[in-house]
């Protein structure tokens, strides 16, 4: 009786433990979908800037004090310029990213005209391209310019960081610069970052299946692409694929697994991430492919060892020869190359569905 | 000079089109894969590799009403980002990269690809290649186009691997320059830097490592690779990405454009010096006497309309990567002003890397591939 009631003191820890360990980890709900964000961080970043900047030892982005040319004389190339530019930007002028991407096109252009002068022309430009948004854009101008100031200022410092504090300063000195719209400038950051998150975030969890990892990646996906994910995941499918059988976690369940099983999850994650049947069928035929050579490269490892073990010097090297030629026919040649090079192809740990 | 051929098209889109800003790129008939670099993956430092400078993916194709990509390629463009251990030998990189393509092409259905490889993905690039080769037993790569790849080596590689003033320790360096993805699993700072240095930097270690021994075991071939092309980098130090620059500054600088037909000066990289290194002779990693593979390619940035880019022959094609001639190791014709880091997605820049991709986009597609 006191066994048993204690066996359910430990499973119900265990399970509180579990549950504790969720919770902590928690993702926050976008919608009806989960992220990985830590949003209180991130909003206390975009709420006070200098704050997060100081406390990595940064000072404010500052960019030089432009003296804005008060008249400029367009030539006529500088007229077709403009008019280019205006129509190829029109549309979309509306959007921030765009807006910078608008800045970047002047600032190129007049850098190749006046290297040493450059900088004072560019508001004059912007108001001849779009004269209703002039003043946005030249403020814009100076937060690109103070931002990328802040950049080859810290640069050193920026790469000695740990990713997450980089990527916190990194934050703190686009608000800075930019104010809110830095969301709408870096915007596939954002959604290329919630999708990195995710994929750490099952890398650690624990007592998540493969199934369930996969379900976490894929609502990281549709959180962070709203209704453009199912385009984006028909897009890119096989990088997404590739990026959630490189999480280590992933791999060590796969490995785990008998060969059918394996083999099952495999199938399940590619049509899970947009992959045609067709399409899973010819991934099932190459990964038959793959677990031939791998079974016969095992082999040739343990019977190179073999050989290494027993033949010396020349008769060594014939034998080795003997033994590529004939496992691996046509490819033995890079097979010496690799190995000449210290890169033993069927030395490492396979890569499930991935070689 | 801009060749006439090279200008021919530009000069007819103008005669001919009362609009230069309807051109688009045109879509290619197979698939462009994107090999990165050292470190790369699909970020470095935090940037997305093959992105704008605000993580925008350069081939991202526009869905209607999307505003976050890119603009001037074709909506049914197809790509794939590959990726590889980001510190390893090219002989190790390029088996994976071989691997990615494989499982691109049983997603896609495709028989053939072109490839675009950055620095050590220009390498990485040929060995895939010829796996794909041996595997297919015809030419699955059409375009094989390199980008500010060190070919023959690189005097930064050497630098740090021979731990010379400035540098404490390799995995150190690599960790200042590269950040923390250095230490991540797999990978092999030493392996890296042995590869990217022209000749075999240490007899003793048992393994034959450097560009020259890996251009003769992946070489530039028509059987392969279709066609090779290279776009070359260079540029001083007041331009440089301030990443570069402090390279310069604390450790060497590169005189990236002299002839010869070994490492003369022993910096890691085939050829010499002119003795001049501030002439815009590097980009900051690479000298441009190692960038050259295939014909050269040339980029005219368009103020306010799409980018072009053209092959052009007056430097020759580099056939056999270890013997450029001459004008390949010296020339700076078709030099493209920006430096390691402008052409993929790490700030702070203004180069315009969407329309960049999109031109090297149309050029091949223009091409027939």
């Amino acid at each position: 009786m006191f066994l048993k009631s204690k066996a359910v003191w430990v499973i119900a820890s265990v399970m509180l433990l579990s549950v504790m360990a969720i919770v902590m980890f928690a993702p926050s709900e976008s919608g009806s979908k989960r992220t990985y964000v830590d949003k209180a961080a991130n909003e206390a970043i975009r709420r006070a800037p200098e704050a997060t900047l100081k406390q990595h030892g940064f000072g404010m982005p500052a960019g030089p004090l432009v003296e804005h040319e008060a008249e400029y004389e367009f030539t006529p190339e500088d007229v077709e310029f403009v008019d280019q530019v205006r129509e190829r930007f029109a549309r979309n002028m509306h959007v921030k990213h765009s807006q910078i991407k608008l800045i970047e096109q002047v600032i190129n252009y007049l850098k190749a005209k006046y290297p040493d002068s450059w900088q004072g022309m560019v508001s004059a430009f912007l108001a001849e391209l779009f004269p209703d948004m002039a003043e946005a854009l030249v403020s814009k101008y100076e937060g690109l310019l103070a931002y990328n100031g802040w950049l080859e200022t810290n640069r050193s410092d920026l790469r000695s960081m740990a990713s997450a504090d980089r990527r916190s300063a990194l934050w703190a000195a686009r608000y800075a610069a930019f104010g809110d719209d830095a969301n709408q400038i870096w915007a596939m950051d954002i959604k290329n970052q919630q999708v990195r998150d995710a994929l750490v975030f099952v890398n650690e969890a624990e007592g998540l299946s493969v199934n369930e990892k996969l379900s976490v990646y894929k609502e990281s996906i549709e959180a962070a692409y709203g209704e453009q994910a199912e385009d984006f995941i028909l897009s890119r499918q096989t990088e997404l694929t590739g990026n959630f059988l490189s999480v280590e976690s992933v791999q060590n369940q796969l490995h785990d697994m008998p060969a059918a099983d394996r083999n099952a999850a495999l199938r399940d994650i590619r049509l899970s991430l947009g992959m045609a049947p067709e399409a899973v069928d010819r991934w099932s035929g190459l990964d038959q492919k793959r677990d031939q050579k791998w079974q016969k490269g095992q082999e040739y490892m343990q019977e190179r060892d073999r050989i290494s073990r027993e033949y010396q010097g020349e008769e060594r090297e014939q034998e080795m020869a003997k033994l590529r030629n004939s496992s691996f026919e046509g490819e033995a040649d890079t097979i010496k190359a690799e190995e000449d090079s210290g890169f033993y192809r069927y030395g490492n740990k396979r890569r499930i569905g991935r070689e | 000079m801009r060749s006439l051929y090279g200008v021919l098209p530009l000069v007819f889109l103008l005669a001919f089109s009362g609009n230069v800003m309807a051109r688009d790129a045109n879509k290619t008939a197979y698939p462009i894969v994107f090999a990165h670099g050292m470190a790369g993956f699909d970020d470095i430092l935090g940037y997305d590799y093959w992105g704008d400078d605000y993580g925008v993916y350069v081939l991202d194709t526009c869905q209607w009403g999307e505003y976050y990509c890119n603009h001037d390629i074709n909506s049914s463009q197809q790509s794939f980002v590959a990726s590889v251990t980001p510190f390893q030998s090219s002989e190790q990189r390029g088996y994976e990269l071989y691997q990615d393509i494989e499982g691109y092409l049983a997603t896609t259905g495709h028989s053939y690809v072109n490839i675009i490889g950055h620095s050590q993905g220009g390498l990485d690039l040929r060995k895939a290649a010829k796996m794909l080769y041996e595997n297919r037993g015809y030419t699955v790569v059409k375009y094989g186009i390199s980008i500010s790849s060190p070919h023959r080596g690189s005097p930064i590689a050497k630098y740090v691997f021979n731990l010379n003033p400035g540098v404490q320790s390799v995995l150190a360096a690599l960790a200042e320059y590269f950040g923390d993805v250095i230490y991540g699993g797999g990978n092999d700072a030493y392996a890296a830097l042995k590869q990217l240095v022209h000749d075999d930097i240490d007899p003793n270690d048992g393994i034959t490592t450097g560009t020259k021994v890996f251009n003769q075991n992946n070489p530039r071939s028509a059987t392969y690779v279709a066609r090779s092309r290279s776009i070359i980098t260079g540029q001083d130090n007041g331009y440089m990405n301030p990443a570069l620059y402090l390279v310069k500054e604390a450790w060497t600088t590169i005189d990236g454009d002299g002839y010869a037909t070994y490492d003369a000066n022993n910096d890691g990289a085939l050829g010499t010096g002119d003795g001049n290194p501030n002439d815009n002779d590097d980009d900051g990693l690479v000298g441009i006497n190692s960038q050259q593979m295939g014909y050269r390619l040339e980029y005219w940035e368009c103020g306010g309309c799409l980018d072009y880019i053209w092959a052009q022959t007056n430097t020759g094609f580099t056939g056999d990567l270890n013997a450029p001639d001459a004008t390949q190791m010296t020339s700076h014709s078709w030099k493209v002003y920006q430096d390691h880091l402008d052409v993929i997605g790490v700030p702070p820049d203004t180069f315009d890397e969407m329309e960049f991709y999109a031109a090297i986009t149309d050029y091949i597609a223009d091409n027939g591939f």
